[in-house]
């Protein structure tokens, strides 16, 4: 009973203690903010990455493709994992005459149920949802009429801008001139199943005109262009032309609901080398041997990981800092440890054990340790949860833009706090604390009752 | 003179006080490092813009085609070091089998690069210094001649003429292969034999300059050598060809009946030229320079000669924005480990209050032999600011080193964690820069040395207010 006492009475009369659990506090606090922070971004990323790519992903790292690709999905339908799967073909090409970027070519019905393509148009509504260039409702003298094979041509081109005011973009949107006409000359190299070049040799030209604005918020992706699967398939050559197989580069599955991830890629790569074995006998079997079958994790490994990386590298900077507090509360048990040393003299020769006295700092560590995570993780989620008004409050009345919302991917500060990492977090700061007092714990229960008590 | 003494001696012996000391090291150790390496980062990128743009940057608006006269003239002006002229356009590489690549064609006058440090030390075959060769070249070789003609013959059928023979281009490191996934390092080796076994050229197609219907044109080209700048841009997007050539390739014939193209000239001041108005005066310079060279040289009128655009690459709103918002960035940091400090003051404080509380009596007794009480407070903020200072420079010596060594200390926790956390693919450099800032030194020292001198301020005023009477009596 003494002890509880004694700890009571230490916490509350001993204002010193209080530094301790200023320390612990602060410490608690910034961490969970930082790392609240860091891994909603890091959530925010995954899950834009996981929109853009569907569940799993059949890739062949050459432009030149793989053939057969339409019977290995009706294979995949045959199982009952697969939601839907779609074809994909990527290439680069040469715009107008002087940028080049990377072209994707997509059955889009398909590819909008495989990923969550569809959130990402700017325009939304369902005759936005396709590559058909629109009818003119209010063709001028200018306006040159499309053949209804031109009509099929349509491309949409990712990034816009996203501090862009809506008003802005509705404007832009308006200006018939970027709504319906702006034709692009897209040049692309044709390449055969070999890998060498084939058509006119000299790179394939078509004239694409502008549907439809889309942003993933992938640096990468928001730099393409995505055009109609048929039409680039065609374009490049993979459609068959040539009298050789029609070739993809890509298949995105989505799985059904509850199918687990790595099961289903497992089971697909299983799938997938059947279906090599069976086609080895016929034309460019070759083609189909180095394929490789991801998650949407490994696909995206590139871009996901640095994130995680910077996370793991914060954790590593805050223990180090961490141990800072570890100090702070050993050299104040030391002092208080010393400073009651006569009172600890008595407690002892009234018969109190070895044990107990230790028992008495290391639960008095214990309290600081709580109490200060306490506090620490109460302000650190105050903080989080409130991140975007207190941003907001900031910028309004300093005008200070600790967010801007084009250079961050997101427009908002995470504000979500991720609760059994705050548990974490205030356990380890609990530990931390036990770890202070340990030395000042020691150094009472080592205490010999007659030097305590001599007057010096 | 006790005052220091003791200083000196609680200094000595309380060894709890090197928590305090490990505290401001610590503090002091990761602001150095963190803001060295975020201005370096903010440096690198400066050196970048300025090294591919130079400090101003002259931009006819109109196709031109006497670059080299217009770049010779601008030389002759007093505080210019160097101009270049460049010329681009985007195409498309065709590698080999089924490997085609995206690419930035840049034109260049070699003759004039070779000299600049880039092409001195990223090219990995011309780089070894040549007395024959004193600077680098697009020049094909003889066995690259060889192997083409064979390669011509066997697909053609005839002898290439000279106009048949391809052009030697540079390519950046990752326009030809991908770094290590862990190291994130290029295996120099295997690209040099790769490229030493090549038997087939490679095509370019690209289109003229400012024309919409993309109007191809396709050339065979044959790599000479390999550029690493450590940069991601340049290194997985460019690749470069002789500026003559280039111009011809993009380029349209003019009204003098030669092929003009547009292209812009980055012009390097002397590095003694450092003033905006000395700046402004030779920006001015140009100016005249070009006027008069557009309208004697080329005959142009005058109002044709004005579409030019005369710039200062670095006060453009891009760079400026990505500067600023590294900046703020840093400050962010700098917050955070700001509180830092705060826990190594409250050490501090613990410390010292023991340390009071544990000598009251040598307290009692320097007061009672004279001593004031500013004298006694004086020996414990000495003894603080001690400390900080103690604290501060070896906070200092660590992240000094350890900001020069940080490429070192990157690799052992790559070698350790087993990832790497510093990718040029995230970070657009491939080294981490490692110079020490030490123009921020001095406030983050002094930040150190305040911090502990306030740690030890309270303790300070409790010991001078100590009643010597009350500090000797027995309890």
């Amino acid at each position: 009973m003494f002890k509880l006492l004694l700890i009571w009475r230490y916490f509350v009369r001993k204002r010193v203690a209080l530094i301790a659990v200023l320390a612990v506090t602060l410490l608690v606090m910034m961490v969970l903010v930082v790392l609240s922070v860091m891994s909603g971004l890091i959530e925010n990323t995954r899950s834009r990455n996981h929109n853009w790519t569907g569940d799993i992903v059949l890739t062949r790292h050459s432009l030149v493709g793989f053939p057969y690709y339409d019977e290995f999905i009706d294979r995949l339908y045959q199982s009952d994992i697969i939601a839907q799967a779609t074809p994909i073909i990527k290439t680069y090409g040469l715009l107008e005459s002087d940028w080049t970027t990377p072209l994707i070519g997509v059955r889009l019905d398909e590819f909008m149920h495989v990923t969550g393509f569809a959130e990402c148009l700017y325009k939304t509504t369902d005759e936005n949802k396709t590559f058909t260039v629109p009818d003119i409702t209010d063709p001028g003298p200018d306006t040159p009429s499309l053949t209804p094979e031109q009509r099929k041509r349509g491309f949409m081109r990712g990034g816009f801008l996203r501090s862009s005011s809506s008003d802005l973009m509705d404007s832009i949107w308006q200006s018939s001139q970027l709504r319906y006409y702006l034709p692009l000359p897209i040049t692309v190299f044709a390449i055969n199943s070999r890998g060498l070049l084939t058509g006119s040799q000299a790179g394939e030209n078509q004239t694409f005109w502008f549907v439809n604005y889309f942003r993933t918020d992938l640096l990468d992706v928001d730099d393409t262009i995505l055009v109609d699967f048929d039409e680039l398939q065609k374009l490049s050559w993979m459609d068959g032309q040539d009298g050789q197989p029609p070739r993809a580069s890509q298949i995105r599955i989505k799985l059904k609901d509850n199918i687990d991830l790595e099961t289903a890629q497992t089971q697909i790569a299983q799938f997938w080398r059947e279906f090599a074995q069976q086609k080895e006998k016929q034309d460019h079997a070759e083609l189909l041997t180095d394929l490789t079958v991801q998650t949407w994790k490994e696909y995206r490994r590139d871009y996901i990981g640095p994130m995680e990386n910077e996370k793991t590298l914060m954790i590593i900077i805050f223990s180090m800092i961490g141990s800072v507090a570890v100090f702070v509360i050993f050299a104040i048990f030391y002092m208080i440890v010393t400073e009651k040393i006569k009172d600890l003299g008595i407690i002892k020769s009234l018969g109190a054990s070895k044990w107990a006295l230790a028992q008495v700092f290391l639960g008095y560590g214990a309290l600081v340790g709580m109490v200060g995570s306490l506090l620490g993780t109460a302000l650190g989620c105050a903080i989080v949860l409130n991140a975007n008004k207190i941003e907001g409050w900031l910028n309004q009345e300093f005008g200070f833009r600790l967010w801007p919302p084009d250079i961050y991917a997101i427009d908002k500060i995470p504000d979500v706090v991720n609760f059994s990492e705050a548990a974490i977090i205030a356990l380890v700061a609990v530990l931390a604390s036990l770890a202070g007092a340990l030395l000042p714990a020691r150094r009472a229960a080592k205490l010999v009752v007659v030097d305590a008590l001599r007057i010096e | 003179m006790h005052k220091l003494f003791l200083s000196l001696r609680y200094l000595r012996k309380k060894r709890i006080v090197f928590f305090g000391i490990a505290a401001v090291t610590l503090c002091v150790a990761l602001l150095i490092v963190i803001t060295s390496i975020f201005n370096g980062f903010v440096r690198s990128l400066h050196d970048y813009w300025l090294q591919s743009q130079g400090q101003i940057q002259l931009t006819p608006r109109i196709a031109m085609h006497p670059y080299e006269d217009l770049v010779e003239q601008i030389e002759n002006i007093d505080g210019i070091a160097a101009a270049r002229a460049t010329t681009g356009t985007g195409g498309l590489l065709y590698l080999g089998p089924g490997d085609v690549r995206a690419v930035a064609i840049v034109g260049l006058d070699l003759n004039r690069n070779a000299r600049d440090e880039i092409f001195h030390k990223g090219l990995l075959l011309q780089s070894v210094p040549n007395p024959q060769k004193p600077v680098a070249d697009f020049s094909l070789s003889p066995e690259i001649r060889d192997k083409f003609t064979a390669w011509y013959e066997k697909k053609f059928r005839r002898s290439p003429t000279a106009a048949d023979m391809p052009v030697g281009i540079i390519v950046g490191i990752g326009v030809l292969a991908q770094p290590d996934k862990l190291t994130d390092k290029y295996d120099r080796h295997a690209i040099i034999e790769q490229l030493q076994q090549r038997k087939e050229p490679m095509y370019i197609i690209s289109g003229k300059q400012g024309e919409m219907t993309a109007q191809k044109i396709r050339r065979l080209c044959w790599p000479v050598d390999v550029l690493e700048t450590g940069t991601l841009h340049a290194d997985t997007n460019l690749i470069y060809l002789p500026f003559d050539y280039t111009r011809d390739l993009v380029g349209n014939v003019g009204s003098t009946g030669e092929k003009e193209c547009l292209g812009q000239i980055g012009i390097y001041l002397k590095p003694n030229i450092k003033k905006n108005i000395e700046i402004a005066r030779i920006k001015q310079q140009v100016q005249q320079t070009w006027m008069r060279f557009a309208t004697t040289r080329m005959n142009w009128s005058e109002s044709k000669a004005a579409n030019v655009s005369i710039s200062d690459p670095m006060q453009t709103s891009n760079a400026m924005m990505i500067t600023q918002e590294i900046r703020k960035q840093l400050a962010i940091m700098q917050i955070l480990v700001g509180l830092v400090c705060v826990v190594a003051a409250l050490l501090i404080f613990v410390t010292l209050k023991m340390i009071v509380m544990q000598r009251t009596k040598d307290i009692g007794i320097i007061r009672a032999l004279g001593s004031s009480r500013v004298g006694i407070a004086a020996i414990f903020l000495a003894y603080g600011a001690a400390v900080g200072l103690t604290g501060s420079i070896l906070g200092l010596a660590l992240g000094a080193w350890s900001t020069r060594n940080i490429n070192v200390i990157e690799s052992l926790i790559t070698k350790l964690l087993g990832f790497k956390i510093w990718k040029s693919g995230v970070y657009f450099f491939r080294d981490i820069p490692n110079e020490v800032d030490w123009s921020a030194t001095w406030w983050i020292l002094i930040t150190g040395l305040i911090t502990a001198t306030l740690g030890a301020l309270l303790p300070a005023i409790h010991a001078a207010r100590l009643q010597p009477v009350d500090s000797l009596r027995y309890e």
